[in-house]
C-alpha cells in the first residue's frame, strides 16, 4: 500500500534541524576498518525516493568522486541516507546529516550489494572539507584517534587537535587501511 | 481525494499543528525547521501528545515491559512543573516506527543491524506545506542487548528513551560531556549532565532516567508553563574572535550558588547566543568549541568554527527574574 | 531577637551614676569605612560520572568573594544611659564581586571574572562604653547587631538581600562637649542572599567617623 502522496512537486528550503540520536561514537581507525569504501569528491544529486518496501522515505545522495581512499575506484558513487523529501511530505530522522549538490565531502561508506550503502555511524561517516583563508584544503572535523596505550581524555579546545589536511587526512586513513587487526 | 490522502490529511490535524510562532533563532537548541524564509522550532501544539507502543519484544525485555518504561520516560518529561508538555498512550500497535505515513507515533524495537552505531533514533514526518507533524516515531535498535532493570550487560531502555523523547518533544542535543579515547579502538563517556548528551553512558548505568537542569531548562522555554517568564531569566550574549563572530560555539551558564549548568551554543554568524529558563542569580560563564563532536549531529550548517581555546567570560552575569542580563561579550582566542 | 531587646531594655532601666548624667542623647555620625574582602564561598562545576553512583566530576572550580571597597557610612544613635546606646548605621560601597574561575578540565586560563555590586547596609545594634569617666578624653567600647545588606548587580537586573551580623569594639574621642571621633572594627557575617555557601566567611571592617551629640 502505498502510504505516499502524488502531490504537488512543491519545494521548499530545507529546515534547519539540528540532529540528534543515541549513538556509540566510533573511533577513526575503527570507522576505517569497518567502512566498505571511502571517497572523497562533491555531491551532485541529492534526491528523496521511496524506500523499496514503500514504508519510508530516503534520500538518494551521488558524489562524482575525486578521490578513493578505500576500495574499488569509481567515477561516481551513490549512498542511501534515512529520511527526506517526497512531493509535500518531508521525513527526518534525527541524527542524519543533511547534504546538497555543491557539498565537498568526504564518505565513510558501509553496506552489502544490492543494496546501497549508507554513511557509517549516521553522522560519524561523514567530514566536509573546507577552504582556509590561504585557500587551503582542510576536512573537518579533526578526526579523533585512539592512543598506542590506555585511555586519552578528549579535551575541547586542544590546540593539538586541528582539522587535517586533505592530503594528510588521506594519508591517515590509507594507513589505517594497510593495517588489519 | 484518496483514502488515503483523506487519513493523512485528518492525521494532520489531528497530531498536532507545527507551531510557527516567532522563537528566537537563537534560543536554546531546539529542533526547528524553515519555512517560507523563517525559523521556527518543532514542537506539539497539541496536548496531550499521543503516542503508541508496538508489540515487538526483544530478549530480556517483553513489550509490556517497553510500554512500561518508556511510559516511566514520558512521565519523566510530564513533571517538569516549569513546562507544560503532556502525553497519552494510545495502547499497543503491529505498525512499528518505520511505517512512516501510517498518521501513527510509534515506539518499538526494530531490528536495524545496519546501524550498529545507532542504540536508538527518532524520526518525525511533516507536511511541508502546511507545517504540520503528521508523526514522530522512534526506534530502539534490537541489534543491542536492552535491560529494564539496570542489568549491568546490557543498556537501560528507559534512560536511552528519555533522551529520545526529548528529540520526541523537539530538543536537539546538549554539548555537556566529557569523553575519552581507549586504545585499541572505542569512545567512552566520562560524565555528562544533560540527559540529551548524544552519547549513552555505558551498560548498565540509568542516570539518564533523570532530567537535569540542562534538559529542565531546554523543555521549559520550548513548552513554558504559564509563569516562566516572570520566575526564570535569561543570559545573552556574543562571542567574539578577531572582530567577527563564532558560530556554533558552546556556551556554559554556571549558577555559582546552586552549582546548576545550562548550556546553549552561538547560533548565527553574530556569534549570539542566548540561554533561558535560567534561576534567577549569579552566573560564570564558559565558552568551548564542539570540537570532539562530529558537528553535523548538532547543526545543518557545515561552517562552525572550532579553531579556539575555551574560555571564560571576564564578567559575571547577573540573571534577573523575569528579565535578560544585559548583553554581553566573550572574547576567545584561536588556538 | 526578643531576647536580645530585653537586655537592651535590662541595660537602659539601669540606673545612671549622678556624675554620668546624660544632657545630649541624640547622636548622629558620618564617616568612612573600608570593609575587607568577604568569602562568598566555594563551589565546583561538575557533571555527573559514568559509573553507577553518578559521582562528581568536576569541570572547573570557582571561588567567590567580595574585594575590599571603601564604604560611605553614616549614623543615628540614642544614648539610653551613660554606657548604653542603641544606634542604626547606613553604609553604602561599591565593591567588586569576583569569583576566581579555575582548575578547568579542558585547560582554560583561570579567570578572575568579576561584576560591580552597590552594597547597602542597614544595621541595628548597640554599643556598651566601657569606661563613663569624663576625665578622659578616650572611651573604649564594644558593639554588636544584626541588620540586612542589599546587593544591587550591574544595571540593577538582580537584587539580593542578606541578614548581616556584626560584633566589634573600638574608641570614641571627644573633641569637645558635644563632638568627637570615633574608630571602631568589626567583624560581620552574612547569611543567605549573595552568599553561595561552602566556605563563607566572616568580613573585617574598619572605620572612622565624626560624630555630634544634641
Amino acid at each position: 500500500m502505498t502510504h505516499w502522496l502524488r502531490a504537488a512537486a512543491l519545494t521548499f528550503l530545507l529546515p534547519t534541524l539540528a540532529h540528534a540520536t543515541t549513538e556509540l561514537p566510533v573511533e577513526f581507525g575503527e570507522m576505517v576498518q569497518g567502512s566498505q569504501l571511502v571517497v572523497h569528491g562533491r555531491v551532485v544529486d541529492v534526491r528523496g525516493q521511496q524506500t523499496s518496501d514503500r514504508r519510508s522515505i530516503e534520500t538518494l545522495v551521488t558524489m562524482a568522486v575525486s578521490d578513493t581512499l578505500k576500495g574499488r575506484p569509481a567515477d561516481t558513487v551513490s549512498f542511501r541516507l534515512p529520511g527526506g523529501d517526497v512531493g509535500r511530505y518531508r521525513r527526518v530522522i534525527v541524527g542524519v546529516p543533511r547534504l546538497t549538490a555543491g557539498d565537498d565531502v568526504i564518505v565513510f561508506l558501509r553496506g552489502s550489494a544490492p543494496q546501497l550503502p549508507t554513511i557509517f555511524g549516521l553522522s560519524q561517516g561523514l567530514y566536509r572539507v573546507m577552504r582556509t583563508a590561504d585557500g587551503r584544503a582542510v576536512v573537518a572535523p579533526a578526526p579523533l584517534m585512539a592512543p598506542a596505550a590506555g585511555v586519552e581524555r578528549i579535551v575541547r579546545g586542544d590546540p593539538a587537535r586541528q582539522p587535517l589536511a586533505l592530503d594528510a587526512f588521506a594519508r591517515e586513513v590509507r594507513a589505517r587501511v594497510e593495517v588489519r587487526p | 481525494m484518496r483514502a488515503l490522502q483523506r487519513r493523512y490529511l485528518v492525521a494532520a490535524l489531528l497530531s498536532g499543528a507545527l507551531i510557527l510562532a516567532a522563537t528566537p533563532a537563537w534560543a536554546y537548541l531546539h529542533l526547528s525547521v524553515t519555512l517560507f524564509g523563517s525559523v521556527k522550532s518543532i514542537k506539539w501544539a497539541q496536548s496531550p501528545v499521543r503516542w503508541l507502543s508496538s508489540n515487538a519484544s526483544t530478549p530480556g525485555v517483553s513489550a509490556t515491559a517497553f510500554q512500561q518504561a518508556a511510559q516511566a520516560a514520558f512521565a519523566t518529561w510530564e513533571a517538569v512543573p516549569s513546562a507544560t508538555v503532556a502525553f497519552q498512550f494510545g495502547g499497543f500497535t503491529n505498525a512499528t516506527p518505520s511505517d512512516d505515513g501510517d498518521g501513527l507515533s510509534v515506539l518499538g524495537f526494530e531490528e536495524h543491524g545496519d546501524l550498529d552505531r545507532t542504540l536508538a533514533a527518532t524520526g518525525f514526518t511533516i507536511d511541508v506545506v502546511s507545517g504540520a507533524i503528521i508523526e514522530s516515531d522512534i526506534f530502539f535498535n534490537s541489534a543491542f542487548a536492552w535491560s529494564t532493570s539496570g542489568a549491568a550487560n546490557a543498556y537501560d531502555l528507559q534512560s536511552v528513551a528519555t533522551h529520545e523523547i526529548g528529540h520526541f518533544i523537539g530538543l536537539g542535543h546538549s554539548a555537556l560531556g566529557e569523553t575519552e579515547l581507549q586504545a585499541g579502538g572505542g569512545r567512552r563517556v566520562l560524565a555528562a549532565s544533560s540527559v540529551m548528551f548524544p552519547i549513552a553512558f555505558g551498560r548498565g548505568i540509568t542516570l539518564d532516567r533523570t532530567l537535569q537542569p540542562d534538559d529542565i531548562a531546554g523543555v521549559s522555554t520550548l513548552y513554558p508553563a504559564g509563569d516562566l517568564a516572570q520566575t526564570t531569566g535569561q543570559l545573552q550574549g556574543r562571542v567574539r574572535l578577531g572582530g567577527r563572530g563564532v558560530f556554533g560555539a558552546h556556551v556554559d551558564a554556571f549558577n555559582l550558588r546552586t552549582g546548576t549548568i545550562s548550556a546553549g551554543f552561538s547560533l548565527n554568524g553574530e556569534g549570539e547566543f542566548l540561554i533561558g529558563g535560567l534561576e534567577p542569580g549569579l552566573y560564570a560563564v564558559r565558552v568551548e568549541p564542539l570540537d570532539d563532536a562530529s558537528t553535523d549531529s548538532f547543526f545543518d550548517d557545515p561552517g562552525i568554527d572550532v579553531n579556539f581555546k575555551v574560555t571564560f567570560a571576564e564578567s559575571l552575569v547577573a540573571v534577573p527574574k523575569g528579565g535578560a542580563a544585559p548583553t554581553f561579550d566573550v572574547t576567545v582566542q584561536p588556538k | 531577637m526578643i531576647r536580645f531587646v530585653a537586655v537592651v531594655a535590662l541595660l537602659a532601666a539601669l540606673p545612671a551614676s549622678a556624675d554620668a548624667q546624660i544632657r545630649r542623647r541624640l547622636e548622629v555620625g558620618g564617616g568612612a569605612s573600608v570593609a575587607g574582602s568577604l568569602g562568598l564561598g566555594k563551589r565546583d562545576a561538575s557533571l555527573m560520572s559514568n559509573d553507577t553512583a553518578g559521582s562528581p566530576y568536576r569541570l572547573f572550580s570557582s571561588d567567590t568573594r567580595i574585594d575590599p571597597a571603601p564604604r560611605l557610612e553614616v549614623r543615628l544613635g540614642y544614648r539610653l544611659s551613660p554606657r548604653l546606646t542603641i544606634e542604626g548605621t547606613l553604609g553604602v560601597a561599591q565593591p567588586q564581586l569576583t569569583s576566581s574561575l579555575r582548575n578547568d578540565v579542558e585547560n582554560a586560563d583561570g579567570v578572575d571574572s568579576s561584576s560591580t555590586l552597590t552594597e547597602y547596609v542597614i544595621d541595628g545594634g548597640v554599643l556598651w562604653r566601657l569606661s563613663t569617666n569624663k576625665r578622659r578624653r578616650w572611651t573604649p567600647f564594644v558593639s554588636g547587631g544584626a541588620g540586612v545588606a542589599r546587593h544591587v548587580h550591574e544595571g540593577q537586573t538582580l537584587i539580593e538581600s542578606a541578614l548581616d551580623t556584626y560584633a566589634g569594639g573600638g574608641l570614641l574621642y571627644a573633641l569637645g562637649r558635644r563632638t568627637g571621633l570615633r574608630v571602631d572594627g568589626r567583624v560581620h557575617i552574612l547569611n543567605g542572599g549573595i552568599a553561595v555557601g561552602q566556605g563563607a566567611s566572616p568580613r573585617g571592617v574598619l572605620s572612622g567617623s565624626f560624630f555630634a551629640a544634641f
